[in-house]
């Protein structure tokens, strides 16, 4: 019996052989070289199609910040921009050279009429939102509508708003995928302002979807039509993103899981990256030249960003800065120079005007204002500075780790003149708040604000400096006019010229505390080989990282 | 003749000062008083034993090292900080903030967390009852964070500060000066006092407070220290004092990005903090001993 069995042993192994062999070759004829039939008869071999690849891996992005941590295009503003442009596609495409592009957007066409009154906008009909819902016009207007609405924290909201009163009746679906805006005023920019250059203002989300669930459910599960859809977040901590197989716009995405992290100290974050926690961070331009020397990569935009102070509530009739003398004394009071030297380590330059607009070529010629103390404790005296304490809000940003030791520096100059000063730390969206509830009476904060396109400058001096503005520091009606003359403008010479009046009026006037020009810097790990920080404002080509 | 009889009285009543001192003094740890000595002259005498200004940022300063350092001199014996600022100076001036909040915040905490433990203790019942729950509450809620929460809400000040640190204080103070005078509402000398028809407010200022004093002392001393590690943390943390005050926390915090590249901006407050919270916690510890005979037999 046990001889028996001994031999079936073999018998088995054969049977089993047997079997792979006959297996291996049924499966393995697809793969033979194919005969095409050319004439000459002769086989010729086809490339097979290789498999489809696939996102694999992940990356994580840890940042000081990310905005408002709530992914909805009316809820968020404009640093969170950083993850919202991987959830969801703009009206308007833009490229890494910060102009806008008929290949990138949700509209693949679109033409203004001569007087700049009426915009058409052509769209795709390939893009769908991650529930499957197809792109339409409809999410376009509802989008717009939800942007520009009272309660909207976008953060350029003011300038489409200026051109899109009444969204309802303004835009009109003239069918699934054509979209006509009739402008409430020359509007020669609107392409741009529904563009992903600056905020979020241009970024779409689905309307029957947002109907469905509501907003706040929304907020929760946000649904995008982005090369990337959202997975979940744990708030002031982390945010995770999963890669679709392919987008339209990116192809295949290079990382399956896009981590975003909140660490707003510097020396964890530098600590996180060298124990491969994370692959890139904001670091400040001071830390960068160890980093590079410890081994890891360092990627710079120069000349990223202006960094000014705000004079809040300058119109008020009890604020210091009603007169031009004291605002004039507080520009004079600070060493440009010195701050971009030590406090910035030699990344930046002394600039002039907040916001600078790097294309308008006659304001390139103003210069910094000089430091000169003396004068500046001479002009407070003139004007009868009664010493009323000036409250200095300090924050570190993402863009300016160094963002407190800049703050007490130029506290310190400020009470060198005389000036009394007190320094409150606090977080940005503290401060946010309270520059939107106009509460900063002789207060100030400082935000380095990216250099853009001069359309994109249209959308932030709004903001800024006008009136209507949500977040104004002035209130001049001279302002308000030379910014309406911009805005009208439509021929380049024309955009041009008019900013240049309105930024050497702002500029006579001594209208913020402008700073430096600086450059920005991130730091990765040595798997990043290459990354183009690109044009775009606020998200520092964070995109790029995910392209293959 | 009268005038040597003097000068011996004189010499005599010396002799027993000197006597009554060094016998106090037996068995203390005289260095760290001698830390709590220096730790209090810098912080009354900061302005008058200091050659630089606390808060006078001279950048091109920067990031000087201490003396005998390469680069450092004696202009700034412990080096710069990021803005240029002399350590040493901000080390002085910081001492004077942590002991103007330590004696604040203990005064007031303390004060408060005494009279109720009185209070309690004394009457017992409800009140007792009530005033021990509030106390379990606040001791219930994890300290620092307890302090951060307040500060944030109020604002970052000194003032805040303290009122943070007193509110977390006073339940310690509470709990166990009601056990002190739970065991002395026993004893005779308060029957006596009943009897002899002394008030209630008279009892509790004449007879019990007196009796607490020991441990009420060894307590505050030995909770000062932990009053600098908390107004440091909050520091440390951003919601103590707001800069450019100069604060051993705060100092600690501005430098933890230089921490490889410029070690003394946080290492000299760290041995700051580290020395005088730890001859405060010594001394605390020998004055239990001097104070309490149950501690000294054992």
């Amino acid at each position: 019996m046990a001889k028996h069995r001994i031999f079936r042993i073999p018998f088995i192994l054969a049977l089993i052989t047997a079997m792979t062999l006959l297996v291996a070759v049924a499966c393995g004829s697809s793969d033979e070289p194919e005969d095409t039939g050319t004439t000459s008869g002769v086989a010729t071999v086809v490339p097979t199609a290789m498999p489809a690849a696939k996102p694999t891996g992940k990356l994580t992005i840890a940042l000081t910040d990310l905005g408002n941590e709530t992914p909805s295009v009316w809820q968020e503003f404009a640093f969170g921009k950083a993850y919202m442009r991987f959830m969801f596609d703009a009206l308007t495409g833009t490229n890494d050279a910060g102009d806008v592009d008929k290949a990138n957007g949700a509209a693949k066409d679109w033409s203004m009429s001569a007087d700049a009154m009426t915009w058409t906008f052509n769209l795709r009909d390939n893009i769908n939102f991650h529930n499957g819902d197809n792109l339409t016009a409809e999410d376009v207007k509802f989008s717009v509508k939800l942007m520009t609405s009272a309660d909207s924290v976008a953060s350029y909201k003011g300038k489409v708003a200026a051109s899109i009163t009444d969204p309802e009746t303004q835009i009109i679906v003239v069918s699934p995928y054509e979209l006509q805006i009739n402008a409430f005023k020359p509007s020669g920019f609107l392409n741009w302002d529904l563009s992903d250059i600056q905020g979020v203002e241009g970024l779409i989300q689905p309307k029957n979807y947002t109907e469905t669930v509501g907003n706040d459910e929304f907020a929760k599960s946000p649904v995008g039509s982005g090369p990337y859809k959202w997975v979940g977040q744990r708030k002031g901590d982390y945010m995770e993103l999963e890669a679709l197989d392919e987008h339209w716009r990116v192809g295949v995405p290079q990382y399956k899981t896009v981590l975003f992290r909140i660490i707003p100290e510097e020396s964890t974050r530098i600590a996180a990256l060298k124990a491969g926690e994370v692959d890139v961070i904001s670091v400040s331009r001071e830390r960068a030249p160890d980093l590079k020397k410890d081994g890891l990569n360092i990627y710079s935009k120069n000349a990223a960003s202006v960094l000014g102070l705000y004079f809040h509530e300058s119109w008020r009739d009890d604020s210091v800065w009603k007169d031009i003398r004291v605002r004039k004394a507080f520009n004079l009071a600070i060493n440009r120079e010195e701050l971009c030297e030590f406090i910035f380590a030699g990344e930046c330059t002394p600039a002039a005007v907040y916001p600078w607009p790097d294309i308008a070529p006659g304001v390139l010629d103003l210069p910094a204002y000089p430091y000169d103390p003396e004068q500046a404790k001479s002009l407070l005296a003139e004007a009868g500075y009664d010493g009323t304490e000036i409250a200095i809000r300090s924050y570190p940003r993402a863009d300016t780790p160094e963002g407190p030791r800049f703050i007490e520096a130029v506290a310190a100059s400020l009470e060198a003149v005389g000036i009394k000063v007190k320094i409150i730390p606090t977080e940005y969206a503290s401060y946010r708040k309270e520059r939107l509830a106009h509460t900063l009476d002789n207060g100030m904060g400082y935000l380095a604000a990216p250099n853009r396109p001069l359309a994109g400058f249209q959308g932030v001096i709004r903001v800024l400096n006008h009136s209507e503005g949500t977040f104004t520091s002035t209130n001049d009606p001279e302002i308000d006019r030379l910014i309406e003359d911009w805005e009208d403008a439509i021929l380049p010479a024309d955009v041009v010229e008019r900013s240049e009046r309105l930024y050497q009026n702002m500029y006579d006037g001594y209208r913020s505390l402008t700073c430096c020009n600086m450059n920005i810097s991130y730091a990765t790990g040595t798997n990043i080989k290459a990354w183009d920080l690109g044009n775009r404002v606020w998200d520092d080509g964070f995109t790029n990282l995910y392209e293959n | 003749m009268a005038e040597i009889a003097r000068e011996q009285e004189i010499l005599t009543v010396k002799n027993r000062t000197l006597t009554k001192v060094t016998t106090a003094l037996q068995g203390a740890p005289l260095i760290p008083l001698f830390i709590i000595v220096v730790f209090a002259f810098a912080a009354l005498f900061a302005d008058v034993i200091t050659f630089h200004d606390s808060t006078l940022v001279i950048l091109p300063d920067r990031l000087i090292p201490p003396v005998g350092f390469d680069g450092g001199s004696w202009s700034h014996p412990l080096g710069t900080d990021p803005l240029g600022r002399d350590i040493l100076t901000r080390i002085t001036y910081g001492a004077r903030v942590s002991i103007i909040i330590s004696a604040t915040a203990l005064g007031v905490g303390g004060g408060f967390g005494t009279m109720i433990g009185l209070l309690s203790g004394f009457y017992r019942g409800k009140i007792d009852t009530l005033l021990m729950r509030l106390a379990d509450i606040t001791l219930a809620f994890p300290l620092i964070l307890f302090a951060i929460l307040l500060v944030m809400v109020l604002g970052p000040s000194m003032l805040n500060v303290i009122i943070a640190i007193s509110l977390v204080l006073w339940a310690r103070y509470a709990r166990v000066i009601r056990g002190e005078v739970l065991g002395l509402m026993e004893r005779d000398f308060i029957a006596r006092a009943r009897v002899s028809g002394a008030s209630d407010f008279r009892i509790m200022t004449r007879h019990l407070l007196p009796n607490v004093m020991p441990t009420l002392i060894v307590l505050l001393t030995l909770q000062v220290g932990w009053v600098i590690i908390v107004e440091a943390s909050l520091s440390f943390l951003g919601a103590g004092i707001p800069p450019p005050t100069p604060a051993w926390g705060s100092m600690l915090a501005d430098g933890r990005e230089y921490v490889s590249s410029a070690w003394w901006v946080t290492t000299v407050p760290g041995i700051a903090i580290m020395l005088v919270v730890l001859a405060f916690n010594l001394c605390g510890d020998w004055l239990r001993e001097k104070l309490d005979p149950k501690q000294r037999s054992v």
